[in-house]
């Protein structure tokens, strides 16, 4: 018996949140789609959508199957979700969409990706929502501030190396990635090792 | 002091035990969990959750639902209304006791 108590009530309350290689796929779909868009590949261009619609049912796929493969490697656990939660998420989501807006609408000269902003709140939002623990998003936060100002170099070089939307599905995607890869780290370290059935 | 030891004595056996406590304090965070995330989380063999599962369910602490899923047996595990209760109170008796014993100690010291 190697947990301790406080332990077993975090994982037991934030089971569902740890299941990082869930979140992977969608990063690393994002972070395609970015590179994709950056280096001008023909599949990725507007108004060319038939390689990331062959990719999105394998991404779908993928995060079934990483969703899978935690309830049977690890086991499932059901937790009603709260009001306050949902509350959460669809406050998140609209105010995600109204930055996005006001960054396309009227902020397209200002050399910051406002829409990034969104994605930085969420990050620094987590630790505080996993009682003080996973505070590596934190450092995503920072990543994501700093791919935030890149379009600052326009200015600097006036090159347009760093506009468009290639920079917000790039660094969002690796945000995905990075985190959901630390996610999946901190549960299976949580999780104390079975012992070994006495002869 | 004597007290205090004598507190600490009558706490629920049945409860206070490392495992148990651990299986109850998971629970009590949740609706309900499978056999096979307490097992992660506890670190016990098979036999070993098998046997406090029992334990707790005789005691009318957990609920057990066995059933197969695909094939496969799944067994669910959740509290009783007593058991929430009982693990409420015990974890009431036990900030009780560490407030008392931080008090006796600082009148020591």
């Amino acid at each position: 018996m190697s947990t301790d108590l406080q332990t077993a009530r975090f994982v037991a309350r934030h089971y569902h949140a740890l299941q990082g290689l869930v979140l992977v796929p969608v990063g690393a779909f994002l972070v395609l789609f970015g590179l994709g868009t950056w280096l001008g590949w023909e599949n990725f261009q507007q108004g060319n959508c038939t390689l990331p619609s062959i990719i999105l049912p394998v991404v779908i796929l993928l995060t079934i199957a990483a969703a899978r493969y935690y309830r049977q490697r690890f086991g499932e656990v059901h937790r009603a979700t709260t009001p306050k939660e949902i509350w959460a998420a669809i406050i998140g989501i609209i105010g995600w969409f109204v930055l996005a807006m006001v960054d396309m609408t009227f902020l397209q000269n200002i050399p910051f990706s406002f829409t990034m902003l969104g994605m930085v709140t969420f990050c620094c939002m987590i630790p505080f929502a996993s009682e003080g623990k996973r505070r590596y998003y934190f450092g995503l936060a920072f990543l994501l501030v700093c791919f935030a100002f890149l379009p600052a170099f326009n200015i600097v070089n006036k090159m347009d190396l760093f506009s468009g939307q290639w920079l917000g599905n790039l660094a969002i995607g690796l945000a995905l990635v990075i985190g959901g890869l630390l996610d999946h780290w901190m549960l299976t370290r949580l999780f104390a090792p079975v012992q070994e059935a006495e002869a | 002091m004597s007290n205090l030891a004598n507190e600490l004595a009558e706490l629920d056996k049945l409860i206070h035990e490392p495992a148990r406590l651990v299986i109850l304090t998971a629970l009590s965070a949740v609706d309900s969990a499978d056999f096979l995330f307490l097992q992660n989380l506890t670190g016990l063999t098979a036999g070993n959750l098998s046997g406090h599962l029992t334990r707790l369910e005789e005691a009318n602490l957990i609920n057990v639902r066995k059933e197969i899923v695909g094939k496969r047996p799944k067994t669910t595990l959740s509290l009783t209304q007593t058991g929430r209760k009982a693990i409420d109170q015990h974890w009431q008796r036990l900030n009780e006791l560490r407030t008392k014993t931080q008090a006796s100690a600082s009148q020591q010291s």
